[in-house]
């Protein structure tokens, strides 16, 4: 029976050529996700309420100082203020070789919107939320 | 979002999902059985998230290459042991043997009288006395054997009638 060894290293040679183009290439927004989709990802997931899966997209230093209680809660005086989050874009920003901005635009009741903004930095090839800007602040614009 | 990281991410997906299929066979395209299907089902689910950059490219990747490398031993598993078949695929179901409905067949894979004659249709099958068997695959297609004085006639019967003949 070859099959099973024949599909395990196509896998580990496509692993391997991938981890080839993001690292030794650098690719920062194809074949990993761009910042702007980390940051709609992640808003999605506290619009949802689901605050212990959005501190995946923390980068670990973010991830000592804020947990899903944290999220929770500036999450909630957000939409006390905004009222509630009907829909989620990311929006590209700057990107400055391991560190990135990128926003979110939150559609709000009576076709109101707001944007939050958010940095990022690159762990391990992937970008992590790095610091809630507007959201720590409760400053949505 | 960049229209050329899109087809780039496109690209990608579709030919590595290209090699993953060639690699792991030609059942999966077809397929005939529940595991195959399950397995189509849930891959045309994974490819929509890394086109839109969602998860990344070796997040795709693993989880494609863990539900192909599952299938793949599930399918080698149930051809090596005839139990494990019987499990992963089920066994076919007897619904007519003999022109005769096999009520049993029929109310264990609920299927209907009404439900089996259309069935038998589709095979241009009128009348199930027709039938000699006709069993639910576990493709959920139908398998039809139909009785001999009820098959279309074939050169071999011509011969055989000029042969009585003479």
């Amino acid at each position: 029976v070859k099959a099973p060894w024949i599909l395990l290293a196509s896998l580990i040679a496509v692993l391997g050529l991938l981890a080839g183009v993001v690292f030794g290439l650098d690719d920062r927004t194809v074949l990993v996700p761009p910042p702007e989709a980390v940051v709609e990802s992640f808003v999605r997931k506290l619009e949802m309420g689901r605050y212990e899966l959005a501190t995946d997209h923390l980068s670990e230093a973010a991830k000592q100082q804020i947990d899903a209680a944290t999220l929770q809660r500036l999450t909630e005086a957000l939409e006390q203020e905004t009222g509630p989050i009907q829909d989620v874009s990311g929006e590209p920003g700057t990107m400055n070789h391991d560190q990135a901005q990128a926003s979110a635009t939150l559609e709000l009741p009576d076709q109101r919107t707001a944007h939050l903004r958010f940095s990022l930095k690159r762990e391990h090839g992937l970008w992590r939320i790095h610091g809630l800007g507007d959201l720590a602040a409760g400053a949505a614009s | 979002m960049r229209l050329t990281a899109i087809a780039l991410r496109a690209l990608f997906a579709f030919l590595f999902l290209l090699l993953i299929l060639r690699v792991s066979g030609k059942r999966t395209i077809g397929q005939s059985t529940p595991i195959d299907f399950l397995a189509a089902l849930i891959l045309g689910d994974l490819i929509d998230d890394p086109l839109w950059g969602e998860v990344s490219a070796a997040q795709f990747v693993v989880a494609v290459g863990v539900l192909m490398m599952a299938h793949l031993l599930t399918a080698i598993g149930s051809t090596v042991s005839p139990l494990v078949g019987r499990v992963v695929h089920g066994v076919p179901v007897e619904l007519v043997r003999d022109g005769n409905l096999r009520r049993d067949g029929m109310r264990r894979e609920r299927v209907n009288e009404q439900e089996l004659t259309a069935l038998l249709r589709e095979k241009a099958i009128e009348d199930e006395r027709e039938v000699r068997t006709a069993t639910l695959e576990s493709s959920g297609k139908l398998g039809v054997l139909q009785r001999n004085w009820a098959r279309e006639a074939q050169k071999q019967d011509l011969e055989r009638v000029r042969e009585a003949r003479q």
